[in-house]
């Protein structure tokens, strides 16, 4: 009995010593409202984690981003079908399709929008339609605050957003 | 030669007493899996296969199989609630147990176990963790060699940076014994 009772002793404390049983997992939802974007005026959301409640709470206890992803309703407001794409940053200088193409980081790229028509990315199925998580997982956790901007292709554009952003991570003492 | 032959002797000796005492038991579980602290997941059933060898009645090792479902975990979005796919975990590891860990009758242990770790997720890459359980276990023998058992576990699978995913499994089974140690 006493060497079970010891077995016992060392797991639960190998276990507590690594901190496994003080983490939990929490899932954090936040309004992403870009709204009207085209190309000769796009859409761009300042989105600030630290503005949610559960996510400033929880900032210095984060041990790892589990999962992120957009949902979110695109409407295409063009003639023809088009594709949306979102992007992060940290500048909220880029105006134009170019720059942002450029210099700010895909993390989305939606399947065709049929022309005046919209489509609904749901919770499940957003996840394949995410791109460089190790990006946006490193700008959730580690900044915190960046800028969402939306292009779609073919130019010109004229497509309305309503997004959200999920994440999911585990966080403890 | 002197030393070889008293060396085999022994060894004969020994054979044959672990086969007498040794307990050789498989059989099939069936339970359910439930993540602790966990938003990414719910709920589900679990069912598997395990084997364990008791060459005295105070220890046993063993290896198991487990095929794990999770529940969808829900979340209300701006359009109304809507579930992502919780997936499903196998796991083949191996146990270690100490306590009364064969014979007929009644026998209770505590168990220890390795695992491979893979959560497949529609949508989402595969996961492959190496998890760690402990729990304890009663098992039933009956003279007709059949042991009804039921188990809890305590299951860990760490993620990196102190963090881990934990779940409450339990289950309950039907072993089939093949020889049985000392009673």
């Amino acid at each position: 009995m006493k060497k079970t009772l010891l077995f016992g002793l060392i797991a639960l404390s190998g276990l507590l010593i690594a901190g496994c049983l003080v983490t939990g997992q929490v899932t954090i939802i936040e309004d992403v409202d870009i709204g009207v974007t085209s190309n000769s005026n796009i859409g761009k959301f300042h989105l600030n984690l630290n503005e949610n409640e559960d996510y400033a709470d929880k900032i210095d206890k984060i041990k790892s981003i589990d999962a992120v992803s957009f949902v979110a309703r695109i409407w295409n407001r063009e003639d023809s079908a088009s594709t949306a794409a979102i992007y992060i940053s940290s500048s909220g200088s880029y105006s134009t399709v170019d720059q942002i193409e450029d210099n700010a980081i895909k993390v989305l790229e939606t399947p065709p929008v049929p022309a005046n028509n919209s489509i609904l990315i749901g919770w499940n199925d957003s996840y394949q339609y995410m791109h460089n998580l190790d990006s946006l997982f490193r700008y959730v956790k580690d900044v915190g605050e960046f800028y969402v901007y939306a292009i779609a292709s073919p130019v010109p554009f004229d497509d309305s957003i309503q997004a959200q952003i999920v994440i999911t991570m585990t966080v403890g003492n | 030669m002197k030393v070889k032959l008293p060396a085999l002797l022994i060894l004969l000796a020994l054979s044959a007493s672990a086969y007498a005492v040794s307990d050789i038991s498989v059989g099939p579980f069936f339970g359910m899996n439930m993540p602790l602290a966990n938003k990414d997941a719910k709920s589900g059933t679990m069912i598997g296969f395990q084997a364990k060898y008791s060459p005295i009645t105070l220890f046993a090792v063993g290896g198991h199989y487990q095929g794990r479902k999770y529940g969808d975990p829900s979340e209300e979005f701006f359009y109304g609630p809507d579930t992502k796919d919780g997936g499903s975990v196998t796991s083949l590891g191996i146990d270690a147990y100490l306590g009364k860990t064969s014979g007929t009758g009644v026998n209770f242990y505590l168990v220890g176990s390795l695992g491979s770790y893979k959560w497949k997720r529609e949508n989402q890459g595969e996961i492959s963790k190496t998890t760690y359980s402990f729990g304890p276990g009663l098992e039933i023998v009956l003279p007709m060699k059949l042991g009804i058992e039921g188990r809890a576990l305590f299951d860990i699978a760490p993620t990196g940076e102190s963090g881990s995913w934990k779940a409450l499994l339990w289950f309950v089974g039907v072993n089939y014994h093949i020889g049985l140690g000392p009673m």
